[in-house]
């Protein structure tokens, strides 16, 4: 039996009498869906934030509330990716790639819905999962070792080959700058470099405002001589029947949203990965398996399910990784595992052998907070949606101040705004001499960790090439990276310049 | 002669020469500070390879560069009139002077004046929407970030809670 049958009743238990427990699923969603659109508001901000008003909840009660956020954010990240161009979350970077260009063409509509049949449908599915492979996914995660998180780390950086429209040269040198980037400062073996003396890029580039910068300069910008996002008048008006459409659109490419659901359930539930690194996954094996590869990045559908689809199944591995051994798989997680502590329960192999019927009630709590998500979704994307119809000439320097506030936020410094300026101008030269902007945020978000796991790598093996061998996980990652990658340059051979 | 000349200087791009040459310098220079600290393997096993890659492919780039007019049309800079590219600069200028602003001028003071110049540039012309709107947009999001923020956010008229 995959599941305890006993437990599941208890936790059916447990639902029918925490009624009040559900009360907080809607005000979770929405404080979730508004905070995570916000830009420079990370999930795990959104949750920190609402983390001192669980104190005053029950156990199960503040679950429910958390973990709603949790789920609320994790879409809500997605909105002003599509419709700004700017990811409210890491996690929605991807998204920002056929997005943004849908809503340029007066598919925005379809786009948020697209957004929010994947994000309902892979967060389920990652929930069903998670029901019933909870402690075998969980060991199975907690064998990769450095070796794996490398091979992960490259997979995600092969993207930058995909990413490349029309001279692959410029997007890998785009690419290897973003890696350049991603590792000023101190490596994990104590060298500082590259810091120009500034204290404050010892830990590194703040990652968040670099990306805001590179990612809405290199499209806002050019904007000053548009009157509106979307060209034709007639396409701006609010649509329910096209959110509709794009939510059902969703079911026309399952291979697309199982396969990012299950990048996105692995990477979600490997420690300290998360979805910042699976949405970019998903998309780049989207593509690179599409029949119309060339569609990608001016607005296929299927870019958008991809990234949506891998950005909020992560939620479900990283809950596998937090409840079965008490690992929080990211900072979301770390919040959640905060609560538990505030209401003394320590989760881990202990919590779920004793406390299965908690394990489940969560599990299904969270199962049905994704089908909540359609509505509110739903409401929360027609109202987002009419953003469209703002003149540019009012939008685009609040989202501008909005995105110099989000980059202040993160630790309340000036290092966020400046950073958010001075990669807001890299961003524009960048886009200008066609080097793709997303290859650098690619670069910059992995190349710190590609670094730290070829550092471990290098220490456990004692500089020994032939380590991989000894690692059968890694092996095998290893040849699909390199498939992957053969692929890819043979789908780009014309333009191989 | 003189129409050979003028179609070889045509075809080289300076601007994208000029940024290539500023990204490769910044990697060199990157490279060369990270020697200066330490050559131990635990220092460059990355950045040494991805400093190779990067000259391989600057060395592409640069050929491209000076072969502009060979290239094909999505590989072209998008073709700009002057005034077009003059309100972009300035668009880009501003923001930068708003955020180095903003430990004297504050959010809301460098906020609102930010928003007023970048709507003039976008043609804005009307004086009552020219004032009105920078300053209750910035009334509405100093009050959001404030409450939401767990720190100071600087401002010369809006105090913190």
């Amino acid at each position: 039996m995959f599941f305890d049958l006993e437990a599941l009743t208890a936790s059916m238990v447990l639902l029918s009498n925490g009624m009040d427990a559900w009360f907080w699923v809607v005000p979770g969603l929405l404080i979730g869906l508004v905070l995570g659109a916000l830009p420079g508001i990370s999930i795990t901000m959104a949750m920190a934030l609402c983390l001192p008003l669980s104190l005053y909840m029950d156990f199960f009660p503040a679950m429910v509330f958390l973990t709603s956020v949790y789920s609320g954010a994790g879409f809500g990240g997605s909105i002003p990716a599509v419709l700004i161009n700017v990811p409210g979350t890491t996690a929605a970077v991807a998204t920002t790639f056929d997005g943004y260009p849908m809503a340029r063409k007066g598919l925005h509509n379809e786009a948020l819905g697209a957004a929010l049949g994947s994000a309902m449908i892979a967060g389920m599915m990652s929930y069903i999962v998670l029901f019933f492979l909870i402690v075998p996914m969980s060991e199975l995660v907690i064998r990769m070792g450095p070796l794996e998180m490398l091979s992960v780390a490259l997979w995600g950086l092969l993207m930058i080959g995909s990413l490349s429209d029309g001279s692959m040269a410029r997007g890998l040198l785009a690419g290897c700058l973003g890696v350049l980037i991603g590792t000023v400062g101190m490596n994990t073996a104590g060298y500082i470099r590259g810091t120009m003396g500034i204290p404050e890029l010892i830990d590194g580039v703040p990652d968040v405002p670099a990306l805001l910068g590179l990612l809405a300069a290199s499209q806002l910008f050019g904007l000053v001589n548009s009157k509106f996002i979307v060209k034709e008048g007639d396409t701006r008006a609010l649509n329910g029947k096209a959110i509709l459409s794009g939510f059902l659109s969703v079911f026309k490419h399952k291979v697309v949203l199982v396969r990012g659901t299950i990048i996105g359930i692995v990477i979600g539930a490997a420690p300290g990965v998360g979805s910042s690194v699976s949405n970019l996954l998903s998309y780049a094996e989207a593509k690179r398996t599409s029949k119309d590869p060339e569609s990608f990045g001016t607005g296929n559908v299927e870019g958008v399910i991809a990234a949506e689809s891998a950005n909020n199944s992560g939620e479900g591995g990283s809950m596998a990784t937090m409840l079965a051994l008490g690992i929080p798989g990211g900072g979301a997680t770390a919040v959640l595992l905060a609560a538990f502590a505030m209401h003394n329960i320590v989760v881990g192999p202990a919590f779920v052998d004793t406390r299965m019927d908690m394990v489940y009630a969560i599990i299904i709590n969270n199962l049905v907070q994704c089908l909540i998500l359609i509505p509110v979704g739903f409401g929360f994307i027609y109202f987002a949606s009419s953003i469209v119809r703002v003149p540019l000439s009012y939008l685009i320097p609040v989202i501008f101040v909005l995105a110099s506030f989000g980059a202040f936020a993160i630790d309340g410094t000036m290092a966020g705004p400046i950073t958010l300026a001075v990669f807001s101008v890299i961003g524009w030269v960048l886009s200008r001499y066609k080097y793709p902007a997303p290859a650098v945020v690619i670069g910059l978000l992995l190349g710190n960790m590609m670094e730290d796991e070829t550092l471990k790598t290098f220490q456990l093996s004692n500089g020994n090439p032939w380590y991989f061998l000894e690692r059968p996980g890694a092996m095998v990652l290893m040849v699909l990276i390199l498939a992957s990658f053969a692929a890819s340059i043979w789908a780009k051979r014309k333009h191989y310049v | 002669m003189n129409t050979n000349a003028k179609q070889s200087k045509r075809s080289i791009d300076w601007g994208h020469f000029g940024t290539l040459v500023v990204a490769t310098g910044w990697a060199i220079w990157y490279f060369l500070d990270a020697r200066s600290v330490s050559r131990d393997p635990e220092n460059l096993l990355v950045l040494g390879p991805v400093l190779a890659l990067t000259l391989l492919l600057s060395s592409i780039a640069v050929f491209q560069a000076f072969h502009a007019d060979r290239l094909p049309e999505k590989l072209q800079p998008e073709r700009l009139s002057r005034s077009e590219l003059g309100r972009i600069l300035a668009l880009i200028g501003s923001f930068v002077i708003f955020v180095f602003s903003l430990p004297s001028l504050g959010f809301d003071g460098g906020g609102a004046l930010y928003i007023c110049l970048s709507m003039a540039l976008f043609g804005e012309r009307r004086p009552l929407v020219l004032i009105l709107f920078p300053l209750i947009s910035m009334v509405i999001l100093m009050t959001l970030f404030q409450l939401l923020v767990p720190y100071d956010v600087p401002a010369i008229l809006m105090p913190n809670f």
